[in-house]
C-alpha cells in the first residue's frame, strides 16, 4: 500500500470511530501517479459521500504529513487487474459490429446434475433438459412457475450452463427481470436504448427470473414484448420462470400472458417428504459430511416450506458439527436446530391454518367449529384438518379438539377424504397446495 | 455545600477497537469462529446472516470481519443500513465486486420493495460469484411480515448465527475488560453493581460507563458505587 495513504490512514483510524472508519475509509484503495493521490472508491455511493464528508481532512493530513502535498483524487473503481466483475457491459457499450460473446451472468454451480427430481418437480425438470438440448424449438417459451426457493432459478441456470457446454460460443443471457428494467431505464437516459434494442434482441438465450416484477412496468413490458417477438420469430430459446400461472399475474399486459404460454408453461410444486430428504442427502454428500436417515427424515419433516429453508437448516447442523466436533445424530440436529422449529411452530399452529382457511374459502373460522354440514363448508374444514396434520405436531385427538371438540375418527375421515380429492380433483389440489405454501412460506 | 471544582476531562479517550480481539465471545464461541473463517476468506459458508438483539455486538462483530478480511489485503465495505436507509437503495449498487460485504441492521430496510429489490439482487450477484456476504438482522426473518418473499427464501438460505445473550457474570467481565482498555479503574462490586442496577445490555451499559468515568474525572471522586448511586437516575433518563 502507497505509505503516505498509509500514514494517513492511521492518522484517520485514530480520529473516526470503528464503523465510520470500516464504512467510509477503508474501502479506498490508494493508486500513486506522481504527486497524484487517487483514491479509488467501490461506488458512486461511498465516492460522495467521501468528497463531503472527509475529503478535506484527507487533504489536510496528507499536507501536514508531506511536502509537498499530493493532489488528492477520487474516483470510482479498483486498482488495475483486481476484482473485474464478470458481469454483462451495460447496454450503451454492448453493441458492436460481428459477434461478440458476452459474459452469461450464470452460475456454473446450477446444473442438472445436482438437481434432486421429485414428483414435484420432475416435469419441470424433463422440459429444461429438453430444451437445453433442443434450443429454440423444444418449447419456446418455457415458462418455469412455482413459488419461492423450490428450484426455478436452477433449472434455469441449468439450462444455461448446459447450452454453453455444448456450444461455448452461444450468447446466452441470464437475468433478473429487474436487471433487464434497471438496463433499459439506465439506456433511455444514456441515448442508447437501440443499442439495448440490439443487444438483447440478438442473443442465443434469454433467461429472465422472476418475470412477476414487470407487472405495472408499462414501458418495460412494451420492450421486452418486441424483444421477445423478434426472439421467438429467430427461434432463439426464452426461458422464463415466475411466481405464478401466466394468466394469474396481476399488472402483466394480455398479450404478454397470452405469449408467455404459447410455449410450454410447467411448474414446479413444494417438495414431498422423500423428495426433501433426498435433496439433503444430496447437499450433505456434496459437502462431504455423513447425514445420518433419521436425521435427514426429521429435518425434512421439520422443515417443509422451500429448498432454500432446507439447505439453510443443514448448513446450521453441518457448521454446528464441524465446529464441535461432534458426530451428527437425532439430538445434535433437535439442538443445533431448536430456534429453526420453534419458529415453525410458532409461525404454523392450529388457530392459524384455520384462520388461513377461512379467508382463502371465504368463510368465517366459526363456521369450521360449527356442525355445519353443506358442502361450502365440510371441504374446507377437512383441508384444515389435514392441513393441520400434515403441519404441526398435535396428535388427531388433539386436532379434532381444536375443531369444535369433534372425535379423532373424524378427523382421519378428513385426511383421507382430503387425499382422495387431492387425485380425483385438481382444483380441489391447487386450492391444498396453494394453502400449504401460504402456511409454509 | 461547597462548590465543588470541575476538571474538563480531556477528550484522550481513543474510540474501542472493533475487532475480534476485543469482542467478549463468552457462549458465542462458535458464531465467531464462522465469522473468522469468512474474513479469511474461507468459501465454507460465504454467506451467513448473524441475528441478534439490540445491544449484543452484531455491529462489532461486522467491523471485526472488515478489519480482518482487510488484514487479508481484501477489499471489504461495512454500511449501517439502518443509518443510511434515506440514502435509498443505490448506496447497494456495484457492491457486487468486494470481497466481502458487510450489511449491518438489515431489517431496518426489509420489507421496503425498492430495498428488497435490490438486497435480492445484490444477494443473487455475490452468491453467483461466491463472494463472501454478511448481514445481520435484529428480528428473525418469520417476523418481518412485509419482505418480500423471493428475498426472504434466500435470505433462509445462509448459514444462520444467533448471538446469544451474555449472562450477568459475562457482562461484568466486559465491562472490567473494557474499562482497562480505557484506562478506568473498575472493582469487580462497582462493575457487579452496574450490571444489576442498569440495563443489562452492554449497548447502554458502556457508553453509561464512559460517562460516568467523565464525571468521575471532571469532579475528581473516584467510581464507586455510593458514586454511582448518586448519578445512575440521571444518567439513564
Amino acid at each position: 500500500m502507497s505509505i503516505i495513504w498509509s500514514e494517513c490512514l492511521n492518522r484517520l483510524e485514530g480520529e473516526l470511530p470503528p464503523q465510520q472508519f470500516n464504512t467510509w475509509i477503508r474501502p479506498l484503495q490508494p493508486l500513486e501517479e506522481g504527486q497524484v493521490l487517487k483514491l479509488l472508491a467501490p461506488n458512486k455511493f461511498v465516492l460522495d459521500w467521501i468528497r463531503q464528508h472527509f475529503l478535506g481532512r484527507i487533504e489536510e493530513i496528507l499536507a501536514a504529513q508531506n511536502d509537498p502535498a499530493p493532489m488528492v483524487m477520487l474516483e470510482i473503481g479498483s486498482r488495475p487487474g483486481e476484482h473485474e466483475s464478470p458481469k454483462s457491459p451495460p447496454p450503451s457499450t454492448r453493441a458492436s459490429p460481428g459477434r461478440k460473446v458476452f459474459p452469461s451472468n450464470l452460475n456454473p454451480s446450477f446444473n442438472f446434475d445436482n438437481f434432486v427430481e421429485g414428483k414435484s418437480n420432475q416435469l419441470a425438470k424433463a422440459a429444461s433438459m429438453r430444451v437445453a438440448q433442443d434450443v429454440g424449438r423444444a418449447y419456446n417459451p418455457l415458462f418455469i412457475y412455482g413459488g419461492v426457493g423450490l428450484g426455478k432459478t436452477h433449472l434455469m441456470h441449468a439450462i444455461g450452463n448446459e447450452i454453453l457446454k455444448a456450444n461455448p460460443g452461444a450468447n446466452i443471457i441470464y437475468l433478473h427481470s429487474e436487471r433487464f428494467v434497471s438496463d433499459m431505464v439506465k439506456a433511455l437516459q444514456h441515448n442508447a436504448i437501440n443499442a439495448f434494442k440490439e443487444f438483447y434482441r440478438t442473443v442465443d438465450a434469454l433467461l429472465i427470473d422472476d418475470i412477476q416484477f414487470f407487472a405495472g412496468k408499462e414501458r418495460s413490458q412494451e420492450e421486452f414484448f418486441h424483444t421477445f417477438n423478434t426472439l421467438l420469430e429467430n427461434k432463439h430459446q426464452i426461458v422464463l420462470t415466475c411466481d405464478r400461472y401466466p394468466k394469474e399475474i396481476k399488472g402483466l399486459e394480455e398479450r404478454l400472458k397470452s405469449r408467455f404460454g404459447w410455449g410450454l408453461p410447467v411448474a414446479v410444486e413444494p417438495p414431498d417428504l422423500e423428495t426433501r430428504v433426498a435433496i439433503l442427502m444430496s447437499k450433505a454428500q456434496q459437502a462431504g459430511v455423513e447425514l445420518p436417515d433419521e436425521v435427514a427424515f426429521l429435518m425434512g419433516k421439520r422443515i417443509r416450506s422451500n429448498v432454500r429453508e432446507l439447505e439453510g437448516a443443514l448448513r446450521r447442523v453441518m457448521a454446528n458439527a464441524h465446529f464441535t466436533g461432534k458426530p451428527i445424530t437425532l439430538d445434535f440436529a433437535r439442538d443445533a436446530l431448536k430456534d429453526l422449529i420453534a419458529l415453525q411452530d410458532r409461525l404454523v399452529n392450529v388457530e392459524n391454518i384455520q384462520k388461513t382457511v377461512a379467508e382463502y374459502f371465504k368463510i368465517r373460522v366459526a363456521d369450521l367449529l360449527s356442525a355445519k354440514r353443506t358442502r361450502a363448508v365440510t371441504r374446507p374444514r377437512q383441508a384444515a384438518m389435514a392441513l393441520a396434520k400434515e403441519l404441526t405436531n398435535h396428535s388427531l385427538p388433539e386436532i379434532g379438539q381444536w375443531f369444535g371438540g369433534r372425535d379423532h375418527t373424524t378427523v382421519l375421515h378428513a385426511c383421507r377424504k382430503v387425499q382422495e380429492l387431492k387425485e380425483s380433483d385438481s382444483k380441489f389440489a391447487e386450492d391444498y397446495n396453494n394453502l400449504k405454501r401460504t402456511l409454509s412460506a | 455545600m461547597a462548590a465543588v471544582a470541575e476538571q474538563l476531562p480531556l477528550p484522550l479517550i481513543r474510540h474501542a477497537e472493533w475487532t475480534f480481539e476485543s469482542f467478549y465471545e463468552g457462549p458465542n464461541r462458535e458464531t465467531v469462529a464462522h465469522l473468522k473463517s469468512l474474513a479469511k476468506g474461507s468459501k465454507t459458508h460465504p454467506f451467513i446472516v448473524l441475528m441478534g438483539g439490540k445491544g449484543q455486538g452484531k455491529s462489532h462483530l461486522l467491523n471485526a470481519v472488515s478489519e480482518e478480511t482487510h488484514s487479508h489485503q481484501q477489499r471489504s465495505l461495512v454500511l449501517p443500513l439502518g443509518e443510511l436507509k434515506s440514502s435509498g437503495p443505490q448506496i447497494l449498487d456495484d457492491l457486487d465486486h468486494l470481497d466481502c460485504l458487510c450489511l449491518d441492521d438489515v431489517d431496518q430496510v426489509l420489507g421496503e420493495r425498492a430495498w428488497d429489490l435490490a438486497l435480492m439482487m445484490l444477494l443473487q450477484e455475490r452468491q453467483r460469484q461466491g463472494k463472501s456476504f454478511l448481514v445481520s438482522l435484529s428480528q428473525s426473518l418469520g417476523d418481518i411480515k412485509e419482505c418480500l418473499p423471493d428475498l426472504s427464501s434466500r435470505l433462509t438460505g445462509g448459514l444462520t448465527l444467533s448471538l446469544k445473550s451474555l449472562g450477568d457474570e459475562d457482562l461484568l467481565s466486559v465491562l472490567i475488560d473494557r474499562a482497562r482498555r480505557l484506562g478506568m479503574e473498575l472493582t469487580p462490586a462497582v462493575g457487579h453493581y452496574l450490571v444489576t442496577h442498569a440495563p443489562r445490555n452492554l449497548d447502554a451499559l458502556i457508553p453509561l460507563m464512559e460517562r460516568l468515568d467523565k464525571i468521575s474525572l471532571a469532579t475528581q471522586r473516584r467510581l464507586t458505587i455510593p458514586f454511582i448511586k448518586a448519578h445512575l437516575i440521571d444518567l439513564s433518563s
